[in-house]
């Protein structure tokens, strides 16, 4: 019985002391007087804040490390704004993490891994020379050399043409964005957060074409429902497979998907969001110093085949509107590519 | 379409990066509810410029482009009001990369430019008003554009105070910038004053990031702490990523390229 009474007064304890330390770490509703919840402010992007006292000389409150980049095991690069508000700021970055930190401490809050999706499957359907004829490189060993004579001259933008015809099999149409199974961190863009939603949330996309919805408190998912059929556990939107959106149809359909970027403008329950658009071969490929035949300018990302016909995997670059609690697509929009 | 759209009066805005092709921009307005263009302007010769600021007094969005140009337009019409040259950077082939801040009390607009250029701007007129060179302290208007020794902005927005006339930018240094992917360069978040002086503004500090995790002993000519702003190779679009300032409750937060996360302010 005494053992029995030790054990409830222990368990009680614990949960005071849990319930304090969750109270410390779970942040005062709306206690953040100005916040900048995502990067330029506010849906005008005016990058100006409403208030004063900020420091006119060098002062530095706090200095915090990053979780390890993964592939790396160095603190995780952060090249992306931050949003701060609900007396929590969020950083994002190059290696695929999101973490939210007490603004005031700095203390670490939560904190989210992101990896690269496995590669989408080899297109079919690609001729065999789909490679060839393509630009040259402008750095590096092959400098100037292009895949292949066309039509048996070497292209005018070339320096000069191998003379054998470069072996398209051995060149993946996707491996400029093959970075899955190495355990390396997707680019996650910037994130808005939504203080209007409650719990308040924090949107963000990612280079390799989800769109999140994550409770800013906790890091938890709030949307729910994969656009893959998946049964992950922490759920994203893909917005390159809407249902009816600007893909569905198109050739190679899976190899399609978009980078996102930017973080998104949220407005009366919508999201709106751009992508980039991703040839997925010849990302590394240079400054498009390419002419056609009737001296007009082609994009070089795109790969073309000895008769000029490009060859693109992925091709996006849409803008979405999104519902904000559920991640459908409402509309989207093609700016012309 | 990387830029976070802007929204007012009942239109959406994106500035676009894929029109013709990759490389020319357009700027367009969209109906919220459907998505219906309402107008668009362009193609520009150059894209992937900053991301655009709106006056909704004036009526107008201000987007930067890859040419170098700042374009005023009427938000309800798509009519351009004026267009001021910011600056291009030929080694980097990138121009107003940075975005535009709007201090609305003075009637002026903010930029940026690879080149390291400063300007505000009459917001009605597009007339230069002042100018500086980032982390030039010593230049003077009169003087010739740098060649060397400056920092500029790449992505990096400016972020406004409007009430105390002062803004956080962050840049990297041009010396080692656009020498290929292996050279990095040095990243720093300064500080300015652009109301006190009348030609020119001034910068009040700078804190240089630094990355001993990242680069650690032994340290040569190419490699030191800090050297953290992944490079690019010359004379292709390749424009630099750094992070953005926030402002919030009297304090800049920053993420670097070095790993850590900033808060610079007073203590709370």
């Amino acid at each position: 019985m005494k053992g029995r009474k030790f054990l409830l007064i222990s368990v009680m304890a614990l949960f005071v002391v849990t319930g304090l330390y969750a109270a410390l770490l779970v942040p005062e509703t709306g206690a953040t007087d100005y916040p900048w919840p995502s990067w330029r402010h506010d849906l005008q992007n005016t990058g100006a804040a409403p208030d004063s006292g900020y420091p006119t000389t060098l002062k530095l409150l706090w200095d915090k490390t990053r979780p390890n980049d993964p592939f790396n095991i160095k603190p995780s690069r952060c090249t992306t704004p931050a949003a701060v508000g609900n007396n929590i700021a969020i950083f994002t970055g190059n290696d695929g993490i999101v973490e939210a930190r007490d603004q005031y401490t700095g203390e670490l809050i939560w904190s989210k891994l992101y990896l690269w999706l496995d590669a989408p499957p080899a297109p079919a359907g690609a001729p065999a020379d789909w490679c060839q004829g393509s630009d040259p490189d402008i750095s590096g060993s092959n400098l100037g050399i292009c895949g292949y004579k066309i039509n048996g001259q070497c292209p005018s933008w070339c320096y000069e043409c191998s003379d054998t015809p470069f072996d398209c099999s051995q060149v993946d149409l996707i491996r400029g964005l093959d970075l899955s199974g190495v355990g390396l961190g997707v680019f996650v863009s910037a994130a808005t957060i939504d203080l209007e939603a409650s719990p308040p949330r924090v949107y963000f996309g990612t280079m390799d074409g989800r769109f999140m919805c994550l409770n800013l408190l906790t890091g938890e998912s709030l949307w729910s429902g994969t656009d893959d059929g998946g049964t992950t556990p922490h759920p994203w939107r893909e917005p390159w497979r809407a249902p009816g959106g600007p893909n569905v149809g198109r050739p190679w359909y899976d190899q399609k998907f978009a980078w996102h970027l930017s973080p998104p403008s949220v407005y009366n329950g919508k999201l709106f969001f751009g992508s980039f658009l991703p040839s997925f071969y010849s990302i590394f490929k240079q400054f498009p110093f390419v002419m056609d035949a009737n001296n007009h300018p082609i994009a070089s990302w795109p790969s073309f085949n000895t008769n000029y016909k490009m060859y693109w995997v992925g091709r996006d670059g849409w803008t979405y509107c999104a519902n904000k609690d559920t991640g459908d697509i409402l509309w989207s929009w093609d700016p012309g590519g | 379409m990387t830029n976070i759209p802007p929204v007012a009066g009942g239109k959406v805005f994106f500035n676009a990066d894929t029109v013709t092709d990759y490389h020319y921009g357009q700027m367009a307005a969209c109906n919220i509810d459907s998505g219906a263009e309402a107008w668009h302007v362009g193609p520009t010769p150059l894209a992937q410029g900053g991301n655009p600021a709106i006056s909704i007094p004036r009526n107008t969005i201000f987007w930067p482009e890859g040419d170098g140009n700042v374009w005023a337009t009427d938000i309800t019409t798509g009519h351009v009001k004026w267009v001021f040259h910011g600056g291009y950077c030929v080694m980097g082939a990138t121009a107003v990369a940075s975005s535009m801040a709007v201090d609305e009390e003075r009637g002026w607009v903010l930029g940026a430019a690879d080149t390291g250029r400063l300007f505000v701007l009459d917001m009605d007129t597009g007339a230069l008003v002042k100018e500086a060179y980032l982390g030039v302290p010593s230049w003077q208007p009169g003087n010739e554009q740098p060649v060397s020794g400056f920092y500029f902005p790449g992505y990096s927005a400016i972020a406004l105070v409007p009430a105390q006339g002062i803004f956080y930018i962050s840049g990297t240094d041009y010396d080692r910038a656009w020498k290929g992917q292996f050279s990095r360069g040095r990243e720093k978040l300064f500080c300015y004053n652009y109301v006190s002086n009348s030609t020119t503004l001034t910068q009040l500090w700078e804190y240089q990031f630094l990355g001993p995790e990242w680069y650690p002993p032994p340290y040569n000519a190419n490699k030191s702490p800090e050297y953290i702003v992944k490079g690019h190779d010359p004379y292709q679009v390749a424009g630099y990523s750094l992070s953005s300032p926030a402002l919030v409750d009297g304090h800049v937060y920053y993420g670097s390229w070095n790993g850590h996360v900033y808060c610079f302010g007073d203590p709370y």
